[in-house]
């Protein structure tokens, strides 16, 4: 191969690298939540063996490709997390916090540097982050995500679950479906007639047919209340249907219900 | 008497249970140098399609689920039809005893993980050099 057949070559190298690079980057999701649930079990004290060895594995994986993904934070990180959790004896859990957050501050950032999306504050200085989400703190509630364009809706929900949960909060389908790949949510809270280009019914019909959120206990809040729209709200997986205006109580109430049922 | 020339090297078999390896390796083996690549995500995989496909050399993760990179290599050592093709582990565990090791159980060298996109084709094609160097063969 001549020299500029190879120049030529590694740029179209180059160009498709970034194509993969924003699969990788997207895939970091999946890793920031392993992480994140390993953050939160140093907290409690709580690690089966089972969570370690995922924990492990994820380091790993993250060790052996960050680099060549061009972030080479996230090899060295995973390296030192993945190190420690081989060794023998077990290191206790609580000294694997501050590379789990190491870790998760790099992923965080690999993803800043590709996408859009903000970078998480680190988990050692987490701070506010402006009017789209409540601060979050290394986790101990479960969290709630709120998706409604109202903002006095949103801030009854923040006050009404602050004692339960940490609420997040999202003003449009879009930015819902980025802060349940990002947090996990533990419940989901959606209204039907948002801006953007798709209705909460239709966000949840989405879901429901790319099955990621399967799981994921999502209650409709919304003043779409006729009764074709409930069902359609039902059966595209919704579990439960609340219309506005609404009784906050009630909504409480469901929310506890839908969490007890699991 | 001269020394033989350096046969040409155009078929590589990659093996990695780890996908995102596996297509940027594709992607600047094949790219890059015009090889021939064929991915596999898991040994077993590897000694099904090995022979069908006859790589001209094959590179190797070391940890893998299910069967490991060593114990991939002792299989594939196995088949007469793969005599004298290079093995080359591509690995994070790096440390002068585990390259040793590797080199033991007939490893024709290894490539540290995480690996640079750009200098992964040089790389092999040293490898491959070195094992046809009359002094180095292996």
């Amino acid at each position: 191969m001549s020299l500029q057949a190879k120049n030529e070559a590694q740029a179209q190298v180059a160009l498709q690298m970034q194509a993969l690079r924003k699969r990788y980057v997207e895939k970091l999701e999946e890793s920031l939540s392993v992480i994140e649930a390993g953050i939160d079990a140093c907290d409690t004290a709580d690690m089966t063996p089972e969570q370690r060895e995922t924990i492990r594995t994820c380091a790993h994986r993250l060790a052996g490709t960050g680099t060549t993904y061009g972030f080479a934070a996230i090899s060295t990180t995973a390296r030192a997390l993945d190190d420690v959790l081989k060794a023998t004896p077990m290191i206790p859990v609580n000294r694997l916090k501050p590379l789990l957050e190491r870790l998760y501050d790099a992923c965080s950032e690999a993803r800043s540097q590709t996408t859009d999306m903000p970078a998480q504050p680190g988990f050692g200085h987490r701070q506010g982050q402006g009017a789209t989400q409540v601060a979050l703190k290394p986790r101990k509630l479960p969290i709630l995500l709120a998706a409604d364009d109202d903002e006095a809706i949103l801030s009854l929900f923040g006050q009404l679950f602050a004692d339960q949960f940490e609420v997040i909060t999202a003003r449009h389908a879009e930015e819902a479906l980025r802060l349940m790949r990002l947090y996990r949510p533990d419940i989901v809270l959606l209204d039907d007639i948002m801006p953007g280009s798709i209705t909460g019914l239709k966000f949840l019909e989405f879901l429901q047919r790319s099955g990621e959120f399967a799981t994921m206990p999502i209650l409709m809040v919304t003043a779409s209340d006729a009764e074709a729209d409930i069902t359609r709200g039902l059966n595209a997986g919704a579990r439960g249907y609340v219309t506005k205006p609404f009784d906050a109580v009630e909504v409480k109430q469901k929310v506890q219900a839908i969490l007890a049922r699991g | 008497m001269s020394a033989a020339p350096v046969p040409r090297l155009k078929r590589i078999m990659c093996v990695d249970d780890e996908r995102d390896i596996l297509d940027v390796a594709q992607l600047c083996l094949e790219t890059v140098s015009g090889f021939e690549v064929k991915t596999c995500t898991s040994g077993q995989e590897a000694l099904t399609k090995v022979e069908a496909f006859a790589p001209d050399l094959i590179l190797l993760d070391v940890m893998m689920p299910g069967m490991n990179g060593p114990e991939t290599l002792a299989d594939l050592r196995k088949k007469v039809a793969l005599n004298g093709v290079p093995i080359v582990f591509m690995t994070a565990r790096i440390q002068s005893s585990e390259i040793k090791a590797y080199l033991k159980l007939g490893a024709a060298g290894v490539i540290p993980k995480p690996f640079d996109p750009m200098a992964l084709s040089s790389d092999v094609e040293r490898i491959w050099e070195e094992c046809h160097e009359p002094s180095g063969e292996k």
